[in-house]
């Protein structure tokens, strides 16, 4: 057993829990921080402390934010008709760094996964529900990923939504960017084919 | 060969399930006919641009090369064989599909096991094809029984369990109850009905179509539409019982089939069409009612 202080042990046993840290990783960052400036360390414990203490979901879209209702929501500029329904807010950043979307959007906290017993009731359904009665949304963008998971939680989703009359649509599927064709799966190209477009 | 041997191996396998790993990989709990159930890591399988996204999806049928490791198996390459996209498109066949790879997941690891390796496969193509629900149910009622007659427990139909003695029920008679017992494995006589306390009821038409899906060689052998939405139901109850009795496992993607399957609609008779079309008894084998 490998010996190390108490302090210096405890902040190993902390750090082997983020996820893809190892004993190894967490030795070299346990040491980093050992060896770092105070005011550094101390930095990053406030940080830590603060991302608990203060960031929470947004009561309207669930996404992760330190106020009531996000800055999204509450951005006047954005397009209310449009409603943008991710996973997660992991999800929802990637998409928000696009710059190509200027609506608003809808938080699940995850997708449905019927071998895990991950169902509808798990999932902030019932709130998207609510918001798209209270709210004038004309087009619901089901934007999970293009996993088995994410298609039966579109699935559920476009049954739940077509008899309200809403547009439900879904991102295309196809060849990622900088892709080589030649090296693409069947069911890759299969999707393209599918959702080609005009040139 | 040894056990860590590093010369990779092939199998075709159908993916059961996944879950994540680390960042960017995946595990794969394969079902092969050859390897049995074991699981493999699918390295970099999460990244949009990974050879291993669109063949570590559950429900895939692939030609795997699997390099033996440590501790878990690993996927270096993989060609799709049958992708099955289109029950990832209906909810129903979603939770039907999902429900039969649960049920393959509680085999024990590295027992080869053909039949069933062909049992999912053919389940699993039918409902891919499956246009409507009639043919989606007769794929997932058609697994399930002859998944508990290749375990051993095909239920004994038209005599008493109990006590051997034949149970008559006129051929146009389909809607008499008949006692069940998913624990003694068959139906029970008059005189034995109390063996069981927790035994079931169910109409002769869904115990004569359960004699007849346990020896149907496909799903398409088996006209699930003569059936009553009662008779259906029936059905799935005997089945579902016998499964929970003799597995003694609760399976969680069942509880997400049974509400997708009472909010999908039916395209069955309804339990007092007179139309119902009995299934033959003169066609059955001698044992069935």
């Amino acid at each position: 057993m490998l010996y190390y202080a108490r302090p210096l042990a405890q902040l190993l046993e902390q750090l082997e829990k983020l996820p893809t840290v190892g004993p190894k990783t967490a030795q070299r960052l346990a040491f980093h921080i050992l060896r770092a400036p105070r005011e550094d360390t101390e930095a990053l414990a406030q940080a830590v402390r603060d991302v608990r203490d203060k960031i929470k979901p947004c009561t309207r879209c669930g996404n992760f934010t330190d106020q009531e209702i996000c800055d999204i929501c509450l951005d006047p500029r954005r397009d209310t008709s449009l409603l943008c329904v991710v996973g997660e807010p992991l999800d929802l950043m990637q998409i928000e760094n696009s710059n190509e979307f200027r609506g608003r959007y809808h938080v699940l906290g995850g997708v449905m996964n019927p071998i895990e017993g991950i169902g509808p009731e798990q999932l902030n359904i019932n709130a998207l529900m609510k918001r798209l009665s209270e709210e004038n949304v004309g087009e619901v963008i089901l934007a999970v990923s293009p996993t088995v998971e994410g298609e039966t939680t579109a699935n559920y989703l476009a049954n739940l939504l077509r008899p309200r009359g809403l547009r439900v649509t879904q991102l295309a599927r196809g060849l990622p960017f900088g892709g080589d064709l030649g090296y693409a799966d069947q069911m890759t190209i299969a999707g393209a084919m599918r959702g080609r477009r005009d040139f | 060969m040894s056990r860590f041997s590093s010369v990779p191996y092939p199998a075709r396998a159908i993916v059961l399930r996944t879950r994540n790993l680390g960042e960017k990989d995946r595990i794969m709990t394969l079902l092969s006919a050859e390897a049995g159930k074991f699981s493999a890591v699918a390295r970099g399988a999460r990244a949009p641009k990974s050879k291993l996204a669109a063949v570590s999806q559950p429900f895939t049928l692939a030609r795997f090369l699997v390099t033996r490791g440590r501790s878990l198996d690993i996927a270096t390459q993989a060609e799709v064989e049958r992708a099955h996209t289109h029950i990832a498109g209906d909810l129903l066949h979603t939770a039907w599909a999902a429900y039969l790879c649960e049920l393959c997941d509680i085999v024990p690891e590295r027992q080869p096991d053909e039949a069933l390796f062909e049992l999912l496969r053919v389940a699993l193509e039918a409902l891919d094809q499956a246009g409507e629900r009639d043919q989606a149910d007769a794929a997932g009622l058609w697994f399930e029984a002859r998944f508990l007659a290749l375990l051993g427990y095909a239920p004994t139909i038209g005599r008493c369990v109990a006590c051997g003695e034949k149970i008559v029920v006129p051929p146009n008679d389909d809607s008499r109850r008949i006692a069940f017992s998913p624990s003694l494995g068959g139906t029970l006589c008059a005189a034995c009905q109390s063996r069981d306390p927790q035994r079931l009821t169910a109409p002769a038409q869904s115990l004569r179509a359960l004699h007849s899906l346990s020896r149907a060689a496909s799903p398409e052998a088996f006209d699930v539409s003569s059936l009553t939405t009662l008779a259906r139901r029936e059905l799935r109850a005997c089945l579902h019982r016998s499964l929970v009795v003799h597995l003694e496992v609760r399976l969680r993607s069942r509880k997400f089939l049974d509400e997708v399957l009472s909010a999908a609609p039916c395209a069955s008779l309804p339990a007092a069409a007179p139309a119902a079309v009995p299934l033959a008894a003169t066609s059955a084998p001698p044992d069935a009612l």
